[in-house]
């Protein structure tokens, strides 16, 4: 079992935006995460990510709880995220904000960094190496100089997600990958998720609102809806479950 | 096995400018030289907080005063070195100027940057004065008259050692900027959530920028004490944070090269003024130089340089040899 | 322990004035987000307004409630005025730049009426003119009550009562408390966001200049660069009480003016400047939020 959310709760004064969240998932599993809006769900990843901390319940990483752990350590232990509203690093290169989440992987110190030493130019080579082999297994080698923030949409998603994999994760977590994207540019983005999660042996948790993706490629959909779990099961089971549909469409006026 | 290349440069560098200086100008623009070179270090080293991390700091003066008063304390009190490296003392002394800066910015910063922009700006302000106030106080080191006969040298010996730190400031940190750590400080910059949430830990990469910063400030506040032979603390008040800021902000936030170039136009300036003051009687520097930030704000917020480097500019591009 | 009292008294007199500073930083710093570095200027060009305005009207030679309300007057108009015009010249164009520019700007209006006050009225002290005359009202054991003293603190509450009045019970006043939350938002309900932010920085300033006035009464020598010190000290009030925050502000202050107070008398008068930056060091790695401030929690 790779990632266990038990009963996670986590409310902003008296607004209980998540209340006992379960949600598990097993190493290399892709699973989806749906709901309307306002229902929690960008928030329950902040909770994983170690943005927010729950204010009751546990979530654990292998086994480990990573309750009190900054952003930072979870991301190092192998949960890295990508964003709603895109957060690259604008005015960086490309190949510059996929090599930032190496940064915790780097072999040398700062007295090397300082003088330039040897050490410090061969790991850099390999860093560049690695951040190019990421960037050649989304066909974007051409833009790795480009200033991030100055290339079209679709890509600087494709740059948040390489960014994300380059922290080398274990669970991959997307926050709407396909939003803004065109019907062809999402079935791409499908094919893409599957090979990653194939090639880089990772556990993908997605958010998304696009119905096609998500029935398409996720092996399991969790529902929520009011910060709480409302359905979970394979894609058939959920397309049919009445209480998602309720939540998504509301009640029939003469059903009340 | 560090990169020669650069350090070949360094060397060269300062050995002209610090020949062409002994043999060219007089004992007054001489000194003008000096200073241009210890403004390059405080500019460089403050960008490397302001521009390249994004955190501003205001308190630049009172790192720069402790490394001063800190490498004065020991030359008027110790003699490290004698015979023949002998001429290794005021090296020593400028390392252990910058040794105390450090360990001031180490103790400044690990509380004030979690604060965000604005109450950053006021943290620092405060220690910076704060410090300014106790060495005021602190008869141990002349309070407000200061300490005086304070070691140097003069003339090509002390020339060459400032443009040498200088030389190296620039070099150390564009190299640290190339680095993995460069990238941190300028994630942290763009975006701190973000970088957070890509493994970096931003109180502590603000941190180790804060400490180099403060290294190189008071490095530079040491090679002033021996420049100027005297101190007090009226030369480290806010308004000399304030003079960093206007070289950083008018060259370029975020360009090494922009740095340099607004260290040497901000001392620069002052002097090519001297007629214009000798004629209306009253000290217009300051009010020029406030009214140059506002403007730059206003109408140039990125400085000449922008975030780039001379590398980056087209022409140089164009005609630079390949290298 | 009477010593005490006066001391409790005098503190709170200058806490009122720190208050009446504070709120000017308060005010902007809940509308704009913006430390106002270039309000301790504003605060220091009344106080030069009011001397020379004095010496225009020889009011000095007529002193009494008259030419006090003249030189309050004076000193209103031409520190509104000026506020308004460092609103619009030097922080509006920056309105939607990051917010440390407009915080460097800010330091250089500063700095640039700091010298050029000092070029163009000199950097030696003048002396405040005696519009009013002091004397003493009442004895209470050993604790005396000048007349100055109950003048700025009949001022300065008036004049906090005042904003408070406007601020909770006007419609300008609710429209400066809306931009303060959202501009976004209190543009959609047809609030015209300039017009409210040319306003507050006008009555920030127009405190500032009264409050200019009650120190060059109670502490005549003044000079350019007496704004520095002072404003500082109430901007530190002002974050005391929690900077944004109006009624903070005034706590803020009170408990400053006492604090100095107090240590003056009791502790060593060399680092009463000291405390200042102390205090506000101590507050921001504390309890940034001050003591009626809220934390608020970045949405990501």
């Amino acid at each position: 079992m790779l990632l266990q959310v038990k009963q996670a709760s986590i409310q902003f004064g008296g607004l209980k935006v998540i209340e006992g969240l379960d949600l598990e998932l097993s190493q290399g599993e892709l699973v989806g995460l749906i709901g309307p809006n306002g229902a929690g769900k960008t928030t329950a990843f902040n909770l994983i990510s170690g943005i927010y901390r729950p204010t009751s319940g546990d979530i654990r990483l292998e086994g480990e709880s990573l309750l009190g752990l900054k952003a930072y350590e979870i991301a190092r232990r192998g949960v890295v995220r990508t964003f709603q509203n895109i957060r690259l690093f604008s005015t960086l290169s490309v190949v510059k904000n996929i090599q930032v989440s190496m940064h915790s992987f780097c072999s040398y110190g700062l007295s090397s960094a300082l003088f330039a030493t040897g050490q410090f130019r061969k790991a850099e080579q390999e860093s560049r190496q690695e951040a190019m082999r990421l960037l050649e297994f989304f066909s974007l080698e051409h833009l790795a100089e480009d200033e991030a923030g100055s290339l079209p949409y679709g890509v600087q998603r494709k740059i948040e997600i390489m960014r994300a994999l380059a922290g080398r994760p274990k669970l991959l977590l997307l926050d709407e990958p396909a939003a803004g994207l065109n019907h062809s540019e999402t079935v791409v983005l499908m094919e893409l998720i599957q090979k990653i999660r194939r090639e880089f042996n990772v556990a993908v948790l997605l958010i998304e609102h696009d119905m096609k993706l998500v029935m398409g490629i996720c092996e399991r959909i969790v529902v929520l809806d009011h910060g709480t779990v409302i359905a979970q099961g394979r894609p058939t089971e959920i397309q049919g479950n009445k209480k998602v549909i309720e939540a998504y469409l509301g009640v029939e006026e003469d059903a009340i | 096995m560090i990169s020669w290349r650069g350090w070949a440069i360094v060397v060269t560098v300062a050995l002209t400018f610090s020949g062409a200086g002994h043999l060219f100008l007089n004992a007054y623009l001489q000194q003008i030289l000096f200073y241009i070179g210890i403004n390059i270090i405080l500019a460089v080293s403050l960008n490397l907080v302001n521009g390249f991390c994004g955190q501003f700091s205001l308190g630049h003066a009172g790192f720069m005063a402790i490394g001063a008063y800190v490498s004065a304390l020991v030359s008027l009190n110790f003699t490290l070195l004698q015979g023949p490296l002998a001429f290794l003392n005021f090296p020593l002394f400028a390392l252990l100027g910058g040794l105390g800066g450090a360990i001031a910015g180490w103790a400044v910063g690990l509380p004030s940057l979690r604060l965000r922009g604005d109450y950053l700006a006021i943290v620092t302000l405060g220690f910076g004065e704060i410090i300014r106030v106790v060495l005021l106080n602190l008869e141990v080191v002349g309070g407000a008259r200061g300490l005086y006969g304070i070691p140097g040298d003069t003339g090509f010996v002390a020339c060459l050692h400032i443009y040498l730190w200088a030389g190296a400031t620039v070099l150390c940190i564009w190299q640290l900027l190339q680095s993995s750590y460069g990238r941190a400080f300028l994630s942290v910059r763009e975006d701190e959530v973000a970088a957070e949430c890509m493994g970096i830990n931003t109180t502590r990469t603000k941190v180790t920028a804060f400490v180099i910063s403060s290294f190189f400030a008071g490095v530079a506040g040491s090679l002033f004490a021996h420049t100027t032979n005297s101190l007090n603390p009226a030369s480290f008040q806010f308004v000399k944070s304030v003079d960093v800021v206007i070289m950083v902000v008018l060259g370029g936030s975020g360009s090494v090269t922009g740095s340099v170039v607004g260290a040497i136009l901000v001392t620069v300036l002052p002097e090519a003024l001297r007629p214009l003051q000798a004629w209306t009687g009253v000290d217009v520097r300051m009010v020029i130089y406030s009214l140059l930030l506002i403007l730059m704000m206003i109408l140039r917020p990125a400085g000449l340089f922008g975030g780039r480097e001379l590398s980056q500019l087209k022409w140089w591009r164009r005609n630079a040899p390949t290298s | 322990m009477e010593e005490l009292g006066q001391h409790i008294l005098n503190g709170l007199n200058l806490g009122a004035i720190y208050a009446l500073i504070a709120l000017g930083y308060t005010m902007v710093y809940g509308v704009l987000q913006l430390i106002n570095f270039a309000h301790s200027e504003v605060y220091m060009v009344g106080a030069f307004a009011a001397y020379y305005g004095a010496a225009q009207f020889q009011l000095a030679d007529n002193p009494g409630w008259v030419a006090f309300g003249l030189t309050l007057a004076m000193a209103i108009v031409v520190c509104s005025i000026l506020g308004l015009c460092i609103e619009r010249f030097a922080y509006r164009p920056l309105r939607n730049s990051p917010k440390v520019n407009t915080l460097i700007t800010a330091i250089g209006v500063s700095l640039f009426l700091q010298f050029t006050g000092q070029v163009v009225f000199g950097a030696d002290p003048k002396l405040f003119p005696e519009v009013l005359q002091d004397r003493a009202l009442f004895t209470y054991g050993a604790i005396q009550v000048q007349m100055f003293d109950v003048t700025i603190f009949v001022v300065s509450i008036a004049a906090m009562l005042g904003l408070n009045w406007f601020i909770h019970h006007s419609k300008t006043g609710m429209a400066i408390r809306a931009v303060s939350f959202s501009f976004r938002s209190a543009t959609l309900m047809g609030i015209n966001v300039n017009r409210t932010i040319m306003i507050t920085f006008a009555i920030g300033s127009a405190l500032a200049g009264v409050g200019a006035v009650l120190v060059g009464l109670k502490y005549p020598k003044i000079d350019p660069l007496m704004g520095m010190l002072f404003g500082l000290k109430a901007f530190v009030a002002a974050v005391l009480g929690g900077i944004g925050n109006l009624h903070g502000a005034v706590i803020g202050g009170l408990l400053m003016g006492l604090c100095e107070q107090i240590v003056v008398a009791y502790l060593s008068s060399t680092y009463r400047d000291a405390l200042a930056f102390g205090l506000l060091i101590f507050v921001l790695l504390v309890r940034p939020s001050g003591i009626m401030g809220k934390t608020h929690v970045e949405k990501v």
